[in-house]
């Protein structure tokens, strides 16, 4: 079989997949917490200077509760796209809220674009609870939690994304022998009168080769299901710690953790939640 | 639609939106162009402490730290990042006054590839 063959069949194999709907159901609901969490506060009523803020507060507010609360799912994340990326690329890069151009929120849209692709309201959603309302009216079983998974894998993408070209850009002397990590540390923490030498110095070089091998590594081997095992819960405590450890990571490290929902397998994903509900 | 064109349209959609996200690292990373529309780069905390100054106090020969000398609080709130050795021999005036000394700093800055860069040498005197 040559590689065209074999990528042929992976990509349909990819695009016929199907399975338990409940990752993408707690991706919906965490990533519509996780844009009250970033933003509301930005968006309520009395923070307008005019009409079209009070506008863009309604639509938040509107989009993002029809969105956790999983009425038309899909339907809803789409709308709730539509908001963020106005937010973010029209608000945002206009100038008016340049806060709104960062990464984490530059994520959280396209984490939330990628999801309207996927069955995300088929559990845990409003979506559901009318369905197995209506089977229990007609006396037959609940539908089956699942659903067409084929674009899971780009919530996937998304993350080794940022991992790789976050690893790219480490990839540079001034990062790889210390220094960059010494002035974040001496920026956060430490002051300019904190001169890194000897083991001090070597620790930062360890440190930030370590960190960016890893970035590498988990681009690539999130994807490997024996790989899951170490490199999950690897990932998680290094975004644990960025967000202990650094300011201004704001919603960045909790969505990418999310995001690692997308490598799971669906599958063991829902028996987990039977066996925890 | 049939199931050969569903699967079609979903292969095209893999393929182009992972595509789609690469555009703006490969853009803007890798060619050095601006941002496209809609894209995002990944450098992650690339502005922080870029232009910092690292330095070592010393007062007649011995190594003072500005902290014990004027105290955490104003070290903190005075000028506890130096960004320049302009600002470097600025922040050794309170410690001229507070020790009277022959107050002397190492200082080195961050370069414009993020490696440091010796700014002030032991040489200088920074007391008047």
């Amino acid at each position: 079989m040559s590689v065209r063959d074999a990528l042929d069949r992976q990509l349909t194999a990819l695009a016929r997949a199907e399975g338990s709907t409940r990752p993408v159901a707690l991706v919906r609901i965490g990533l519509a917490l996780l844009l009250w969490s970033r933003f509301a506060d930005e968006l309520q009523p009395f923070t307008a200077l005019g009409p079209a803020w009070l506008a863009l507060g309604a639509a938040f507010y509107g989009a993002t509760t029809w969105m956790l609360l999983g009425y038309r799912a899909r339907l809803a994340t789409a709308a709730t796209a539509v908001v963020v990326w106005i937010m973010v690329f029209a608000v945002g890069r206009s100038g008016a809220m340049f806060s709104w151009t960062h990464h984490h929120t530059t994520l959280l849209a396209y984490a939330v674009a990628l999801l309207a692709l996927t069955p995300c309201g088929g559990s845990l959603s409003l979506d559901r609870w009318l369905a197995v309302r209506a089977a229990e009216r007609a006396g037959t079983a609940p539908p089956p939690e699942r659903g067409p998974l084929w674009a899971v894998p780009l919530l996937g993408v998304l993350l080794s994304t940022v991992y790789f070209w976050g690893a790219i850009d480490k990839c540079t002397v001034g990062f790889l022998s210390g220094a960059r990590l010494e002035l974040i540390w001496m920026d956060v923490y430490a002051g300019s009168d904190f001169v890194p030498t000897g083991p001090v110095h070597l620790a930062f070089a360890a440190a930030s080769i370590a960190v960016t091998a890893l970035e590498f590594v988990l681009a690539f081997g999130l994807w490997v299901g024996r790989w899951q095992r170490w490199l999950v819960p690897v990932g998680l405590a290094t975004h644990a710690a960025f967000y202990l450890l650094l300011p201004q990571v704001y919603t960045f490290s909790c969505t990418m953790a999310l995001l690692y929902l997308a490598f799971l397998d669906p599958g063991a994903v829902s028996r987990t939640l039977d066996r925890l509900l | 639609m049939d199931d050969t064109r569903a699967v079609a349209l979903r292969v095209a959609a893999l393929v182009g939106l992972s595509g789609a996200l690469q555009i703006g690292p490969v853009a803007h990373q890798l060619l050095g162009l601006p941002l496209p529309p809609l894209t995002m780069s990944w450098s992650m905390y690339s502005g922080v402490g870029r232009d910092l100054c690292a330095v070592r106090w010393r007062a007649d020969g011995r190594p003072v730290s500005r902290a014990d000398v004027l105290g955490a609080t104003a070290e903190a709130g005075g000028e506890r990042l130096l960004h320049s050795p302009e600002a470097v021999r600025l922040a050794a005036r309170p410690l001229c006054e507070a020790l009277q000394a022959d107050v002397r700093a190492e200082a080195w800055c961050a370069g414009p590839d993020g490696r440091w860069v010796v700014a002030l040498g032991p040489e200088e005197r920074l007391c008047p």
